[in-house]
């Protein structure tokens, strides 16, 4: 599969300006639609982003989330665990580290999402 | 096929309404330029003309779906149909700006629940009014303006609606937090800001009517004044504060500067009510509403994304980041 020509960022990529230059400017589409094809095509830029940005995202959060919680596996099982200790309150709430790693967890994600939520392009 | 259904519901419901408008207005009833403004799961809103006597009126068809909402829905307090339009009227009798109630549907009318109201003109996109210089006179006067209107609001008798759900802090921080545990998708981040709401919760509170919603995108607004307040279905009785609070949300400023819709400043907002309800605003106990309405929002996102499989629902479910990127910064 790594093999495999046009990479799937590329695939989307193509696909999304598909959408932006030959369907949405077509005479036809009524409001609606009009709109539903423009948040698709966001949708389409959003997992372009994932895919190339993602794995640096996980493995960042994956180590901030070693150096928090000892037990568990993977990150949503560590995660898992997090939670509940920030609700048992073993781990406090306002714990610099703990908020310093939540606030970069929701950076990365803003940067797949929504880049723009965060002033960049 | 699809087309043809669409079609058909259409017609269907251009000749019930005729026979409501004609039974409720008067006759003839015929519709003219009907057309579908918004298709939810759980409300559809459609803009007509009718031919009431030799008038032409432009007016908007409300319908929902009424009690049989499933999931999460079911859990909050929402105001549909019929106490719908009597929150409106009652809203309208304070002199706050509402669009005028017609009709209510009955039954007979075989429609479901809903009711007929005066199409209002005016712009509702938030990107518009922010940015185009026509709307520059409300923009001078936006806050001031949102001041006067959360305080009729707010001064509007609870006897009137006394079918409003008490919906203060405590019962609202417990409620989305069982719809939250329900999905199972623990998330640390709103972990904290569920310990900070707790601690933080405001010491004394008004219980007054509460519009729930009050924001910019649910304004119809002209180039000087705001026509008309719209979406009352998460009304409550609760803290007056609240509103105050939410319309300061960061998500609902759609990119503008200004705290106030994007547009204007607390400390405006603050005044204009406070000489419009002569109560005293405590900037820290609407900020309390702020940052509880990053949290409100996080959730509603969160079953979004969690709800019927359509692009807009899920594009929603990929905004929860926003408003608890915004909590965690404190910039709200």
């Amino acid at each position: 599969m790594p093999s495999s020509f046009p990479s799937a960022p590329d695939l989307l990529a193509v696909v999304r300006d598909f959408f932006e230059t030959d369907i949405l400017p077509a005479a036809g589409l009524d409001d609606d639609k009009r709109f539903n094809v423009r948040v698709a095509v966001n949708l389409l830029a959003m997992v372009e982003r994932e895919l190339r940005l993602g794995p640096e995202a996980d493995a960042a959060e994956a180590a901030r989330l070693s150096a928090l919680v000892s037990d568990g596996g993977s990150i949503s099982e560590k995660n898992r665990l997090l939670a509940r200790a920030i609700r048992e309150g073993t781990t406090a709430s306002d714990d610099p580290q703990l908020l310093d790693h939540l606030r970069r967890t929701m950076i990365d994600t803003l940067r797949i999402n929504n880049p723009k939520w965060l002033g960049d392009k | 096929m699809e087309a043809l259904g669409i079609k058909t519901g259409q017609a269907d419901v251009a000749a019930k309404l005729r026979d409501a408008v004609a039974r409720l207005l008067g006759p003839p009833g015929d519709i003219l330029e009907l057309r579908r403004l918004t298709a939810g799961a759980t409300k559809a809103t459609w803009a007509f003309k009718a031919q009431v006597g030799n008038a032409s009126l432009p007016m908007v068809l409300q319908l929902s779906n009424g009690p049989s909402r499933s999931g999460d829905d079911a859990a909050l307090p929402l105001v549909a149909g019929r106490e719908d339009a009597a929150l409106m009227m009652a809203a309208a009798q304070a002199g706050v700006p509402a669009p005028p109630v017609r009709g209510v549907l009955t039954e007979e009318c075989g429609l479901g629940q809903g009711y007929i109201m005066d199409y209002v003109a005016g712009e509702t996109i938030a990107r518009r009014i922010l940015r185009e210089p026509i709307f520059a006179p409300l923009r001078a006067s936006f806050a001031r303006q949102c001041g006067e209107i959360l305080a009729r609001i707010h001064r509007m008798e609870a006897k009137s609606v006394p079918f409003l759900t008490p919906f203060a802090a405590p019962r609202q921080i417990a409620l989305y937090r069982s719809i939250y545990d329900r999905y199972d998708h623990p998330v640390p981040a709103l972990e904290v800001a569920f310990r900070w709401a707790e601690d933080h919760l405001p010491a004394t509170t008004g219980e007054t009517v509460v519009h729930g919603d009050f924001r910019m995108g649910n304004l119809i607004c002209g180039e000087e004044h705001i026509r008309a307040v719209l979406d009352w279905e998460l009304a409550c009785l609760g803290d007056p504060m609240q509103d105050l609070g939410w319309l300061c949300v960061k998500t609902w400023r759609f990119g503008g500067p200004g705290a106030v819709g994007g547009i204007g400043e607390r400390a405006d907002l603050f005044s204009a009510y406070e000489r419009a309800s002569g109560m005293v605003v405590n900037p820290a106990h609407v900020r309390f509403w702020e940052g509880w309405g990053c949290i409100k929002w996080a959730i509603i996102c969160l079953m979004k994304g969690q709800s019927q499989r359509s692009v807009e629902a899920f594009a929603i479910g990929r905004r929860m980041e926003e408003p608890i990127h915004d909590f965690l910064g404190g910039s709200f």
